[in-house]
């Protein structure tokens, strides 16, 4: 129970409560043994006083005894009367018969028989002091004295009292003390359980406590302190690791990323490799059999060619209808021709004889190598000066020829034809994807490039084929046999370009060729 | 020795009350002598001799009596008995002998004109002069006894101690008539 009380008091409570009740028990105690010392030494005093007058009582009765003079003898006891606390003194004879006595008024009590010897006795309310009267060595009769205790006991009253009130006054002294002398043990601690308070709520590492003592208290403080500093030095450290931790980890993130990335794009272009190869395979097989076959039918070609100019002049007169078929034999077999040409030219590509050529005059010379008709209108956007691009102009012209018949053929009910050129700068230049080693080109920063641009309002090409465009033996013309873009692309990379395209169905379409620039030395094939 | 010794005592103190109240079943009730002999032994034990007086005398009380042959009797009672640490020897002793080596020395009634004499003899000598007959006190007698309503008292003559170099108690003074003689 007190257990429990003193568990939930507060130290200063305690304190004071463990030392006023040790003060109070050492207080109880000394007080008690002083009280009793008191006691038994005032009761001793007292023995010792009625002895003595006992002693003297005797000494005066001797002679009253030894001579018969009872007269005397109750004179001298009444000489006790001076002390009220006697209750009555009795001299005896030898014999023990009562020779002499006095009895305070109040004593009504017959005397008791006479005590043999000297000595003392003690009751609850009486002290007895028996005393013989002894005359020259002899024994001649004995005094008995009674006294009540009436004035030991208002003694020890009295110190009573005063113990009662000097201990109370001492408790009070203490108490008070103690209230302001418990400050110097519970005022650092308080001081600390506030420290940890703050700490555990606020997560506040960096507090300290104040060290005011260097008991223990002080070392506690100290200790906490010291905790803290650790706990603070261990959250830094951990902050950090967390830190490097995510950064680590992002890192690895990151790399993952590319890595995928790169995963991707090298499982792109093994794909696109193998597109290649495969079209390159087709190309190569094809090449072979359309070579043979264009060889075999040139000639045939030629000497029908031949054979219809021949009729056209041995037959000047001829009808119409006659001449009009002739034509249109003469005109197929120039197609046939044409296309017999481009297949042969496609896959033999002859190597660039690349010279200094100007813009102006490769755009003009190509473009009046073409058919336009009536329903499309031409439009050049050229500016002033450009620099000569370093291409081949028999290459190049051939490869604007195709895009120019392309745009003418796109508008069959007519639209407009527009033309530009500019001078371009490209810190990086934009590989095509064919290019199986793009990190082979040796690349120049801020190299100049010439950028064709051929564009019409036709019927545009629809989304799905824009990647097959530029694929050999792909077409959407009814006469053709799907080599033209791919020749083309073929061409404009050999003389160190490339060709792009940009489109929007039912609007138009815009090829851009990009070639290198005189003097710039920036394409060189390695 | 001391059992007998005692026995004595309680006789003589039985004697002394039996005078005193009369009370004592004792078959002999003490005699007026008796009671003498008793006080004059007790004399013994509240006057001090000076201390020549005594080493003359030895390890031997006297107690002289002189002239009363009653008395002198019941003295025998006393005989032998110690008192300040000597042993009392009663000697009856012819009248015109000079009492010089007593220590107590009774004079009887019957030397009453013999008295101025007896006392010259032993004036220089340390007597403890004890008498009764009236009137002794005031002559120089130190103790004498008288007859109080039926009872033995004394009358003590301080001076005549003193002169004699005698010491007397002031117990027994406080219980005697002091008598006031030359």
């Amino acid at each position: 129970m007190i257990g429990l009380i003193l568990k939930k008091m507060q130290i200063k409570h305690k304190l004071i409560m463990i030392n006023l009740f040790t003060t109070g028990i050492a207080l109880v105690l000394s007080g008690a043994v002083l009280r009793i010392n008191e006691f038994v030494s005032s009761r001793d005093a007292l023995i010792s006083d009625l002895t003595a007058q006992a002693r003297i009582i005797a000494d005066n009765c001797a002679a009253p005894l030894a001579f018969n003079d009872q007269k005397a003898a109750a004179e001298t006891l009444r000489a006790l009367k001076a002390s009220p606390n006697i209750e009555c003194a009795i001299a005896y004879d030898k014999e023990g018969k009562v020779f002499a006595d006095y009895r305070r008024t109040d004593i009504k009590a017959p005397p008791p028989p006479a005590p043999v010897g000297n000595g003392h006795s003690l009751n609850d309310n009486h002290v007895q002091i028996f005393q013989g009267i002894v005359l020259d060595r002899e024994t001649i009769g004995s005094v008995y004295i009674r006294s009540d205790l009436k004035k030991l006991f208002s003694q020890m009253i009295r110190y009573g009292i005063v113990a009662a009130v000097t201990m109370a006054a001492v408790f009070a002294l203490a108490l008070v003390l103690l209230l302001k002398l418990q400050k110097v043990i519970t005022g650092p601690l308080s001081n600390l359980a506030q420290t940890m308070q703050v700490v555990s709520r606020d997560k506040n590492y960096a507090v300290k406590a104040d060290i005011d003592s260097e008991d223990e208290i002080g070392s506690l403080a100290k200790g906490f302190n010291e905790m803290l500093e650790h706990i603070r030095g261990r959250d830094l450290k951990l902050q950090v690791e967390i830190a490097e931790r995510k950064r680590a980890e992002e890192e690895v993130r990151t790399l993952n990323e590319d890595l995928e990335q790169k995963v991707e794009e090298r499982t792109m272009q093994l794909v696109e490799a193998q597109e290649e190869l495969v079209r390159g395979e087709k190309l190569a097989m094809l090449g072979l059999i359309a070579g043979g076959m264009g060889n075999e039918l040139r000639n045939p070609l030629g000497v029908m060619s031949n054979a219809v100019f021949f009729l056209k002049e041995v037959m000047p007169d001829a009808d119409e209808t006659v001449k009009e078929y002739l034509d249109i034999i003469g005109h197929e077999i120039d197609n046939s021709q044409g296309i017999i040409s481009d297949l042969l030219d496609f896959y033999r590509i002859k190597t660039p004889r690349t010279k200094a050529v100007p813009v102006h005059d490769l755009i003009q010379l190509s473009l009046g190598r073409c058919t336009i008709p009536d329903n499309v209108s031409v439009r050049f956007e050229l500016p002033e000066t450009l620099p000569n691009a370093l291409v081949d102009p028999l290459q190049m012209g051939q490869v604007l020829r195709n895009l120019i018949t392309n745009a003418v053929q796109a508008m069959p009910n007519g639209g407009s034809l527009r033309i530009g050129a500019r001078k371009v700068s490209s810190s990086r230049f934009q590989v095509s994807s064919s290019d199986l080693k793009p990190e082979t080109l040796n690349l120049k920063p801020e190299t100049d490039f010439i950028e064709i641009s051929v564009q019409d309002t036709g019927t545009g090409i629809a989304a799905e084929n824009m990647n097959k465009l530029f694929q050999p033996l792909f077409s959407t013309k009814s006469r053709g046999i799907g080599l033209g873009l791919a020749f083309s692309k073929n061409l404009t990379e050999a003389n160190g370009g490339r060709i792009e395209v940009r489109s929007r169905l039912k609007e138009g379409t815009t090829f851009t060729v990009v070639i290198p620039v005189e003097g710039d030395g920036a394409w060189e094939k390695c | 020795m001391l059992p007998r010794l005692l026995i004595f005592v309680v006789f003589m103190l039985s004697a002394v009350f039996a005078a005193g109240e009369a009370s004592c079943a004792e078959p002999r009730k003490p005699t007026e002598h008796d009671v003498k002999a008793a006080f004059i032994f007790n004399f013994a034990k509240f006057v001090d001799w000076p201390p020549g007086k005594l080493q003359e005398s030895g390890t031997i009380m006297n107690v002289c009596v002189v002239g009363d042959a009653p008395l002198g009797a019941a003295l025998e009672a006393i005989e032998g008995k110690i008192a300040g640490g000597k042993r009392i020897k009663i000697k009856l002793e012819p009248p015109q002998q000079s009492q010089g080596n007593c220590s107590i020395l009774f004079v009887g009634d019957s030397e009453k004109e013999q008295l101025g004499r007896i006392l010259e003899t032993v004036k220089n000598a340390s007597v403890l002069t004890i008498g009764d007959t009236k009137g002794f006190g005031q002559q120089g007698v130190m103790i004498n006894f008288f007859m109080e309503e039926k009872r033995v008292r004394f009358e003590i003559n301080p001076k005549a101690a003193g002169r004699a170099g005698l010491k007397v108690s002031s117990n027994l003074l406080k219980i005697a008539r002091i008598v006031g003689a030359p």
